[in-house]
């Protein structure tokens, strides 16, 4: 098909609805309003943000949260128009003074989990979309026929277009509009923010939305994702190929600051941090978040295989030097303005090798970590050019990489175990370290069509699919499949660590690290050795890591550098001079004095929230919070071969039983039970600790004392059992 | 990682600690020094050295604990994780 014009573009764009208002600044990091969209009968409207809800649930993900409960019932479908996609910034989102201050949370029933989802996404949509007056945006119905949404900020005007001739796939979609909404200068395009997701969204229900910037120094779109849970495909089943947000007034003060110098106080200081220390610590400014494969490998935590193995002599072929060499440091790799920490960077000049796009010279954004564990390790390929070929069209199809490499990896196994045959999969070898299936698995799940597709459905999904279909044993099939709660698990290893299965359990959405990350305190720095120790840290750091995501904040400049107060820091894990500045920083955007305990407050009310509609949902309860055995303990004889000394040393010292003479699998089993069973028991700690039932409900008392002890939460404690 | 050196070997004489090992390094690849120490001297905070896998603060004797012949010591950034 010949390239559409812009010209074209924009005459096919036909105007479906379009509502005007008047754009009000900002008021100590609030725009008081929130904007609803209806698909179904293309209304838009206002919603006011009254004080109430200000102080309940904050901003971000907590005024995500509580649009969507207000929207749905329990018994709603993520592929019913009730559902809703909701994305927010946050209050101090859209700062610029301080590093990752850009950030937008997005929220909807998951086509995945079938619970509620949450995910972020750096990139401008976030703070645009607040600075254009709406604190969080509800899209609800299904359009008739594909649709773009406009936000203009600049206008004051917001519109529902017919979408014909746009592309799908994100890589063209977000430079067509960019180049539509942005015109043709720099400042234009740095205006312009777009939500999509891409052609596997149509088909497979593992897809997220990609969010962009306009990079003015190499003159690329870039992007980064709210990849987990489905979001993209909710977007895509309402037929919206894009959300597109301009605002062009972007300053220092757009977000109402208080007090402005307490907020670049803060700055200061955190930016003197990085400037003197990054290059001395993690590097992100040149490795990125890479760096983490060479030390997770190092610990025995990198998922090899589908997380049978933890580490891999061929890893440094995908480490973060590699891909060092290979990006572009043209210019500062923020994605948002005023982040020093720039870790997102990219690879340009790639020669694509496969599918619609095969010949084509494109520029990657990342990769990331995660992408690498999944795709890489996690499948037995070590190979950068694959990791770009397999980044790239993961990106513009708006596939997750996490759940898309758990699942190959899962598929991979079942093909090693024979599980799956050739005939099975249509005529792919799916064998350890092949990429070129990999890449097919991917297109197909584009094209909507073949075994890419039962693979795109997910874990959970493919379990069910190979017991009924070709009598898989589905024992086996839960102890190695990847997943809990109905989303793949995020890249690390967690046998070793008790407090990690549990972070990753007993997570609200489902096993992603943001929520939880203590492998490190707990197998490494051995800085918790008790059940109480665990439960303390699976309290304290899911609710302080949800504070990010109440307020458009990035997580990574919280301890991704660490000051050098910390050697005399009591708490060093919580990095105490981080957590003051963020103080500086609420008390800077809203004028009211804060504590460390305040930030707390404001995050344990929306954790406890996010529980109680799971709850609703007919999850979030303690039957939910089950991993698959793997991730506990070694599954297979071949797990426990490839760690025999350690698993053997375990059942001497810490289980009481002598290994010699015993079988492996006799040694698996009693190495399981006594697993399993310190699993129940920090389930019990956990629960006891965050103020919920043995069940994991949170007893009304815990609602009472967070202030969300509304007739309809209390009801649900009390149904069952709280 | 630093200063393009992934992998050291050290002649240690017999009784020396592990802070001995870690200056011994810094000798050896001078450009690590403003990375690894502080205006004082003494080691970053952020600089983690784990002795055959274990991490040495939580070691009884903490970077005073006694090498042996084959001991491997690995020096680690902060990780903090995604
Ligand atoms: S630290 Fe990295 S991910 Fe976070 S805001 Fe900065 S550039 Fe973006």
């Amino acid at each position: 098909m010949d390239q559409i014009t812009i010209t074209q573009l924009k005459e096919s764009h036909q105007l479906l609805a379009e509502f005007q208002y008047a754009v009000q600044p900002v008021v100590h990091g609030y725009a008081n309003r929130t904007l609803y969209i209806n698909l179904d009968s293309n209304t838009i409207a206002i919603k006011p943000v009254d004080q109430k809800m200000k102080e309940t649930f904050t901003g971000g993900k907590g005024f995500c949260l509580w649009l969507l409960w207000n929207a749905i019932n329990g018994e709603t479908k993520w592929d019913d128009p009730q559902n809703e996609l909701v994305v927010a910034g946050g209050p101090i989102g859209g700062i610029t003074a301080y590093p990752g201050s850009g950030k937008c949370t997005v929220v909807t029933l998951s086509p995945l989990t079938k619970s509620i989802i949450d995910s972020n996404a750096g990139a401008y949509f976030g703070p645009y979309l607040k600075f254009s007056g709406f604190d969080a945006l509800e899209v609800q119905g299904k359009a008739q026929e594909d649709v773009v949404i406009f936000i203009d900020g600049d206008n004051g005007t917001v519109s529902i277009e017919a979408a014909p001739l746009d592309e799908v796939n994100t890589h063209l979609l977000s430079k067509q509009l960019t180049d539509l909404y942005g015109g043709e200068t720099d400042k234009g395009k740095r205006a312009i923010s777009v939500m999509s997701a891409g052609r596997a969204a149509e088909h497979v229900p593992m897809c997220g939305v990609n969010v962009s910037y306009w990079d003015s120094r190499r003159q690329e779109i870039r992007i980064k994702q709210a990849a987990r849970g489905g979001a993209g495909t909710v977007l895509r089943d309402k037929r919206i190929k894009a959300i597109v947000v301009k605002y062009s007034e972007t300053g220092g003060d757009s977000n109402g600051a208080a007090n402005l110098e307490l907020i670049r106080a803060a700055g200061k200081r955190i930016n003197k941090e990085i400037a003197d220390f990054d290059a001395s610590q993690n590097d992100m400014r040149h490795l990125g978040t890479p760096y983490l494969v060479e030390i997770m490998n190092k610990f025995d935590i990198l998922p090899v295989q589908n997380f049978r193995y933890g580490s891999d002599p061929d890893a440094h072929k995908i480490n973060g030097e590699v891909w060092k060499s290979m990006f572009d440091f043209r210019g500062p790799d923020g994605c948002w303005y005023g982040c020093s920490l720039q870790c997102a960077h990219a690879v340009p000049h790639y020669h694509l090798q496969s599918g619609p796009y095969q010949g084509e010279v494109v520029f990657v954004d990342g990769p990331e970590y995660e992408s690498l564990g999944a795709l890489g390790s996690n499948l037995g390929i070590f190979d950068a050019p694959a990791m770009l070929e397999l980044c790239f069209y993961c990106d513009t199809y708006g596939i997750d990489t996490i759940s898309v490499g758990n699942s190959m990896a899962f598929a991979y196994e079942c093909y090693e175990k024979g599980i799956l045959d050739k005939q099975k999969t249509g005529g792919l070898e799916l064998t350890w370290g092949n990429a070129e299936a990999a890449y097919e698995l991917l297109h197909q799940m584009a094209r909507g069509e073949g075994f890419g597709v039962t693979v795109g459905q997910g874990v959970r999904a493919m379990k069910a699919i190979f017991a009924e279909r070709y009598g898989a044993d589905p024992q086996q099939l839960q102890d190695m499949g990847m997943e809990i709660k109905g989303l793949e698990i995020s890249e690390y290893i967690s046998r070793e660590s008790l407090a990690q299965q549990g972070g990753y359990s007993m997570a609200s959405k489902g096993p992603q690290h943001d929520e939880a990350w203590l492998i490190f305190m707990d197998m490494v720095h051995k800085q918790l050795p008790t059940f109480e120790a665990k439960a303390e840290a699976l309290h304290y750091f899911p609710v302080w890591r949800t504070w990010f995501s109440l307020h458009g904040l990035c997580k990574l400049p919280w301890n991704d550098i660490i000051p050098v107060s910390n050697r005399t820091a009591k708490e060093p894990a919580k990095v105490p001079e981080h957590v003051e500045n963020y103080c500086w920083l609420y008390e800077g955007i809203s004028g009211k004095k804060t504590t460390p305990e305040d930030l707390m407050a404001q995050s344990e009310k929306v954790y406890n929230f996010q529980r109680l509609f799971n709850l609703r949902m007919g999850f979030g309860t303690r039957q939910h919070d089950y991993p698959p055995y793997r991730l506990i303990g070694p599954a297979t004889i071949e797990e426990y071969e490839n760690r025999t000394e350690r698993y053997d040393t375990q059942l001497r010292e810490v289980i009481g039983v002598n290994p010699e003479g015993k079988s492996v699998e006799e040694k698996i089993s009693l190495v399981r039970k006594h697993r399993e069973h310190q699993y129940e028991q920090l389930m019990d700690a956990v629960y006891l600790r965050r103020g919920w039932t043995n069940d994991g409900v949170p007893t009304q008392a815990t609602l009472k004392r967070l202030g969300i002890d509304f007739p309809e939460a209390v009801a649900l404690s009390a149904a069952h059992g709280g | 990682m630093l200063a393009g050196k992934n992998i050291l070997s050290l002649e240690m004489d017999s009784g020396q600690s592990v802070l001995d090992a870690f200056y011994r390094v810094l000798e050896m690849v001078p450009a690590l020094k403003p990375h690894w120490l502080d205006h004082e001297g003494q080691p970053q905070v952020f600089v983690h050295v784990f002795l055959n896998g274990d991490d040495a603060s939580t070691l009884a004797q903490g970077m005073q604990t006694p090498l042996h012949d084959g001991d491997c010591l690995d020096f680690i950034p902060p990780v903090a994780g995604g």
